[in-house]
């Protein structure tokens, strides 16, 4: 499975309740395993967004919110999006992405000044 | 569908004239001129077959396509002697001044005076 | 001292620079049908072409970051690509009618067949792109493309009645022979012409090419915003011309060979010569700079490496890619297309794709993580917020306005 076949994909809780779609993974770069010299990259969970599966153009990051009314309205149209771990994900089905029971949302911001 | 075509006819016609006139006045050269004068000859044709290819519906409008179809005729046959004039120059290195060159230039205004009054009559169309 | 002539060198290459095939043959037409009446989109396009390229030029210098490399990090693989489609498409087109429009000029020079001078068109311009350093190619095709300013001499001689066109102008209305669809669709044409995304994609990746730094960003200012304005002007001159001359005499224009009827009127073969060299020189240099913009939207979204300031061969795909480029655009040629046609639909295209690039560059030129303390300024923004409405009523209007009016027509 490739990431393309993931994004988009629909997302339901274990009781089969509607929670959105697949808009974007979150991946996080650990220390070199020893021995090795690159970090890969780990999946650390999966953005829902309720309303979208479309780009957030980098309005992920909490602290970037210009160009008015532009930031405003793409931040709008992924409210209600939020952060699903790895762990609580039961099944990654090839339509359809299926959370565990009790899975716990978190948000989906990225902090940080925002400065390289 | 005519009222697109003596458009199309009186543009290309009204560009020839022009081309020739800049000619005789020693204003642009052959190969300037000739390309006018080619380019115009596939608008006419253009015009005249888009209204050939289309079907009047009443017996009115067939009289007055049959009326822009030969005036569209006319101008080709114009623009025609108008090429003849040209490669005739081009090739004897005659001045602008000969009798084929007025000849030519006569016919072009008789045909832009036709295509202006008909346009004139029918509007542009659109 | 050696500022100064970079600073004029660059500004007298944008005026040059700013005139394609599409300028000159929209310019040309709506002059002959509409007068001057529909000049002020002109201006209209110029300050957005103008905000366009300070904002991409600006991330460009800053982030080190192309066009479409922005449009795939923000939009995804999978918008981005649909994207990339839409203005590759558009800009093979704009290639076609470039290339079409030199062999167009070629044939008014020699009266030989365009048909037969495109083989020959495209090869010079895959020649040039292969051999000659960026900057030169700049720099000649620009400065040659300035003989188009014998437009504006013409239409000094021709003697109008300035206050009848000056009243064209500054009290635009549809003229009696032509409908209010009609009108639009041409504002849109018009609007597409001087807004080209190719011009975006060039000006972008050339700072690129070129190096920019923070602290070039100066010039590169001062070359958009004298350049692009007087570039307009030329456009209006062309315009102008055609409203003086053919406009009376009932020519509306279909071919190239029109739009220089006007010049030989005023000037004579002298200024017909100026003319034919200066529309050679701007179709060549648009035909370079479309080109390489193909080249740079592919390599630039897939990831290829890209640039002239690399070797062709450390650059493969990137040239690979141009070359089948110019061999589409030659085998479109070569069907008889006419290249008026193919450039008067490439101008009403460009405004449809025009918020597919500009969108992502508005957002990444307010983007604090690429852009430090580079940012829009908030003047900016607001002047880059009305564009983006005006450019979204261009792109959304121009397809129904094309079906309605036949393509104008």
């Amino acid at each position: 499975m490739i990431l393309t076949d993931v994004l988009g994909s629909r997302v339901t809780s274990s009781d089969g309740r509607y929670l959105g779609r697949v808009a974007d993974a979150r991946f996080v770069l650990d220390q070199p395993p020893p021995g090795q010299l690159l970090a890969g990259a780990r999946l650390l969970g999966l953005i829902v967004s309720p309303h979208s599966a479309g780009s957030f153009m980098g309005y992920e990051r909490n602290s970037v919110n210009r160009p008015w009314p532009w930031a405003q309205l793409l931040k709008w149209w992924h409210r209600g999006s939020f952060l699903v771990l790895w762990e609580d994900i039961e099944v990654m089905g090839p339509e359809t992405v299926t959370l565990r029971e009790g899975f716990s949302a978190y948000d989906p911001g990225l902090d940080g000044t925002g400065t390289a | 569908m005519a009222a697109t075509a003596v458009n199309q006819g009186s543009s290309a016609v009204g560009t020839s004239v022009l081309a020739l006139d800049l000619l005789a006045r020693e204003r642009a050269g052959t190969p300037a001129v000739g390309t006018s004068l080619e380019d115009m000859a596939g608008e006419l044709e253009d015009a005249r077959k888009g209204l050939l290819d289309s079907v009047p519906a009443t017996a009115a409008e067939r009289g007055l396509h049959r009326e822009v179809i030969s005036a569209l005729v006319r101008a080709e046959a114009a623009l025609g002697l108008a090429r003849q004039a040209l490669a005739a120059k081009d090739s004897r290195g005659d001045t602008a001044d000969t009798p084929g060159f007025r000849a030519a230039q006569t016919a072009l205004a008789a045909s832009a005076k036709e295509l202006k009054g008909l346009r004139q009559r029918l509007g542009t169309g659109r | 001292m050696k500022r100064l002539l970079g600073v004029a060198l660059g500004i007298l290459t944008a005026i040059g620079g700013f005139v394609d095939i599409g300028d000159l043959v929209t310019n040309a037409v709506v002059g002959s049908r509409f007068g001057m009446s529909l000049i002020w989109v002109v201006g209209v396009g110029v300050v957005g072409i103008c905000l366009f390229a300070d904002m991409s030029g600006r991330v460009a210098a800053v982030s080190g970051r192309a066009t479409f490399e922005v449009i795939r990090e923000r939009l995804g693989p999978r918008a981005g690509l649909a994207n990339l489609g839409a203005s590759f498409f558009i800009n093979l087109m704009t290639v076609t009618a470039e290339v079409g429009g030199i062999a167009l000029a070629l044939q008014l020079v020699t009266s030989i067949h365009y048909l037969l001078w495109i083989p020959l068109a495209a090869f010079a311009v895959w020649l040039v792109i292969w051999r000659v350093r960026f900057k030169i190619m700049e720099n000649v095709a620009g400065l040659l493309g300035l003989c188009l300013v014998v437009f504006g001499v013409a239409l000094f001689l021709l003697q109008p009645d300035w206050g009848q066109l000056a009243g064209q102008a500054l009290s635009p209305a549809v003229p009696q022979t032509e409908n209010a669809a009609v009108y639009w669709f041409y504002a849109v044409g018009l609007f597409g012409a001087a807004m080209t995304p190719y011009e975006v994609f060039f000006f972008s990746s050339g700072a690129v090419e070129e190096g920019w730094k923070r602290k070039d960003l100066i010039q590169s200012r001062i070359n958009v915003l004298a350049g692009f304005p007087l570039g307009g002007l030329l456009s209006v001159a062309i315009a102008g011309c055609a409203a003086v001359v053919l406009m009376p005499a009932g020519v509306e224009v279909t071919s190239l060979s029109q739009i220089v009827l006007p010049v030989a009127d005023a000037g004579g073969k002298l200024a017909l010569a100026f003319a034919l060299v200066g529309i050679l020189a701007a179709t060549f240099g648009a035909a370079l700079e479309t080109t390489l913009s193909s080249g740079y939207t592919l390599a630039q979204f897939f990831g290829w490496s890209w640039g002239k300031f690399r070797s062709p061969g450390r650059a493969a795909r990137f040239h690979l890619s141009m070359i089948v480029c110019l061999l589409v655009a030659l085998g479109v040629l070569a069907t008889g297309a006419d290249p008026i046609l193919i450039t008067e639909y490439s101008v009403v295209f460009s405004a449809v794709a025009l918020p597919l690039t500009y969108l992502p560059i508005l957002i990444v030129a307010n983007d604090p993580q690429y852009m430090g303390s580079d940012v829009n300024s908030r003047g900016i923004n607001v002047a880059a917020n009305v564009y983006l409405l005006i450019i979204l009523a261009a792109s959304l209007g121009a397809i129904p306005l094309m079906i309605v009016t036949g393509a104008g027509a």
